[in-house]
């Protein structure tokens, strides 16, 4: 329940990516603060948006909705500058 | 003045829904407090003397944005309905609605303090509660109704009674509201009652959670108009009096309060700009009309601001500058206390309004959903003038109901500029914080705030120390009222006990204008709103959810098998047996 998966996604500069997001138990939030990527997990529902990375570096993802007792432990990050580091 | 002689029994129940929910800030209150040093780090633990952070923040929020504000909300409407239009209480509809709403209550309390709904105070399915917390809320929502039925008769009679004639401001403030309570927690007790208290029961086995929380959002937004129209009501039917002055039109207060009928309803969507299942277009419709719902409190802005300066001339003003009449204002007058918790309600406002108009465009929407930015924006509308009017107005009622007087009457002046700073100071914490990312309503301190996990992030270390300044501060302010009632309940009786309130006057003698001096146009524009923001929202859902989900623990990651499969009489394998 408390995981992202994929946990960790690597991405060259500049890439353009559609991410596709649910939930598979509780609700759960999704925010990838350094590109305004804002989005809720919902049970039942699937969410949709378009993000560039346009610059190098490690994006953290964090989870913003309370989800059950290990929700401030949710991890996951996104790795730009792949493959050329 | 005009004075009220209250009887025993309205005396009683006046009490008892104003003390109710003050005994139970003090948990909401300390738990305000640990929260602040949970998520600095200064507590590294799930849990602190018995109460888990969750736990902890349910009471918070349940306490302190529902049971306080709904109590308080019915009591001073009880009073004021009486006070304004002369007519009687209506006893027995009160008594009903303040046991039914007590017995909520103390459901739901005792769910949450037995950790068996540590679900927050929007409990969002599929995370389950015990069947009470749902029934507990729901007994404490539609006793409010029954307080507002009882209002309605007695509005019908001073109708009769005073055909012709405009009605009083404060009528007009408190209807409103429990028009827009009433309409708005239908669709609460709705999901509550059909949705989740038989899926919570194991009587169906799944939800569809995005119709929950589309429902709540009907809810929700509304909710905080329910919290702050009372205190509204004070700001334009008191303030203006207690600064020595007069209010500025009747008619502008008229209004606004039929404004805030028409747009706090269809605009819940704002909350949900993140999420799957409703379409851009109604997201941006609905947009569009939470700028509308900001129109009534710019008006507010400018007539009470005029209402201020006018009692600073009355008081002997005469400088040409812009903002000079200010300092002619009472805001140490420690016999007009109500004063300081009302002006410094007003002054939280004007930030705690200007970053509701960030949280409702839907692009800066998605840099600060869910962050800290959110609980720094309504601590200074919830936490700014609905608190600081509902703990004066209290203090100001219980003053008279018990015909005592408090000693502490500078401490009572203090309180509520001691409050300011605080919320200031913790405020800029948590948004400063949320522009950075920290997100809100999560246990930091075991994993953001500890340097040897992973997750540590030490750019989050100052804000969220920042908003420990600020809990410390707003904490002892909380404390010393608490100090007040404390001493006001030892204190003997030096009066006779009655109700009465500044005198309100109008500086201007306005006519009476028909579509202000009736609720019915504003019903129906109000209903026709809801129905064009609503029905393609709720359209949206049912067409674009796939799975319903089962229930969920907060501790247990696997869904929870309460739903049996009733046996069927024409079950095919019973059948072949035979």
């Amino acid at each position: 329940m408390w995981s992202f998966e994929p946990h960790e996604i690597r991405l060259p500069v500049g890439a353009e990516v559609d991410f596709y997001l649910t939930s598979k138990d509780v609700v759960h939030g999704f925010n990838i603060h350094k590109v305004s990527l804002n989005m809720t997990a919902v049970p039942g529902g699937i969410n949709k948006e378009t993000v560039t990375f346009k610059e190098p570096g490690v994006y953290k993802i964090v989870c913003h909705e309370y989800c059950g007792s290990g929700h401030q432990h949710m991890m996951g990050e996104i790795i730009v500058n792949y493959p050329n580091n | 003045m005009t004075k009220i002689y209250l009887s025993k029994s309205e005396k009683r129940l006046s009490y008892l829904l104003l003390c109710v929910p003050l005994a139970l800030l003090t948990l909401g209150i300390y738990h305000g407090l640990m929260q602040t040093l949970y998520r600095s780090g200064m507590i590294s633990q799930t849990s602190f003397a018995a109460l888990d952070y969750y736990q902890g923040l349910t009471l918070h929020g349940v306490i302190n944005a529902l049971v306080l504000t709904t109590f308080f909300a019915v009591a001073f409407g009880h009073i004021c309905m009486t006070y304004y239009t002369g007519v009687k209480m209506h006893l027995t509809t009160a008594w009903i609605s303040a046991i039914i709403m007590t017995v909520g209550t103390l459901l739901t309390a005792a769910m949450i303090l037995s950790g068996q709904a540590s679900v927050l105070y929007t409990f969002y399915a599929p995370m389950k509660a015990h069947p009470l917390f749902y029934v507990g809320n729901t007994l404490l929502i539609t006793g409010s109704w029954v307080a507002f039925f009882g209002w309605i008769g007695m509005y019908r009679k001073w109708r009769r009674e005073h055909k012709g004639e405009r009605i009083p401001l404060a009528v007009v403030a408190t209807m409103a509201n429990f028009i827009i309570w009433f309409v708005c927690s239908i669709a609460v007790v709705y999901s509550l009652v059909a949705l989740l208290l038989p899926w919570s029961m194991g009587i169906t086995a799944t939800v569809n959670v995005p119709l929950t929380r589309t429902l709540f959002w009907f809810f929700g937004h509304a909710l905080v108009y329910f919290w702050l129209l009372p205190v509204y009501l004070m700001f334009y039917v008191m303030l203006p009096t207690l600064a020595g002055g007069k209010q500025y039109s009747d008619n502008a207060g008229k209004l606004v309060f039929f404004l805030f009928m028409v747009f706090s309803i269809p605009v819940g969507t704002h909350h949900q700009f993140s999420e799957p299942a409703i379409t851009q277009g109604v997201k941006f419709f609905q947009s569009l009309l939470t700028y509308g719902v900001a129109l009534p409190s710019f008006i507010t802005a400018f007539t009470i601001a005029a209402s201020l300066e006018f009692a600073a001339w009355r008081k002997g003003h005469r400088s040409k500058g812009l903002f000079g009449w200010m300092t002619k204002l009472p805001f140490f007058e420690k016999d007009r206390y109500l004063f300081s918790y009302l002006i410094c309600g007003l002054i939280i406002f004007i930030f705690g309004g200007l970053t509701g108009i960030i949280n409702a465009s839907y692009v800066l929407n998605s840099l600060v959903h869910n962050t800290a930015f959110l609980p720094g924006h309504f601590h200074m509308t919830v936490a700014g003038p609905v608190f600081l009017g509902i703990i004066g107005m209290s203090l100001y009622l219980l003053e008279r109901l018990s015909g005592k007087e408090i000693r502490l009457k500078r401490i009572a002046n203090a309180i509520p500029y001691l409050w300011t700073i605080g919320m200031f100071i913790f405020s800029a914490g948590l948004m400063v914080g949320g522009l950075r990312g920290e997100p809100r309503r999560t246990n930091m301190g075991i994993s953001y705030m500890d340097p040897d996990s992973p997750l540590y992030r030490p750019d989050w270390v100052w804000t969220t120390g920042t908003t420990v300044i600020g809990g410390v501060i707003l904490f002892a302010a909380a404390g010393l009222f608490f100090v007040l009632l404390i001493d006001l309940i030892l204190t003997k009786k030096t009066k006779e006990s009655y109700i009465s309130f500044p005198t309100y006057r109008t500086i201007h003698q306005e006519k009476v204008v028909p579509f202000l001096n009736s609720f019915k146009p504003w019903i129906i524009i109000m209903l026709a709103l809801v129905a064009v923001a609503y029905i393609p929202a709720i359209l949206n859902v049912f067409e674009y959810t796939g799975k319903e989900a089962p229930p969920y623990a907060p501790q247990n990651p696997a869904p929870l098998e309460l739903y049996q499969q009733p046996d069927e009489a024409g079950d095919p394998e019973t059948m072949n047996l035979e």
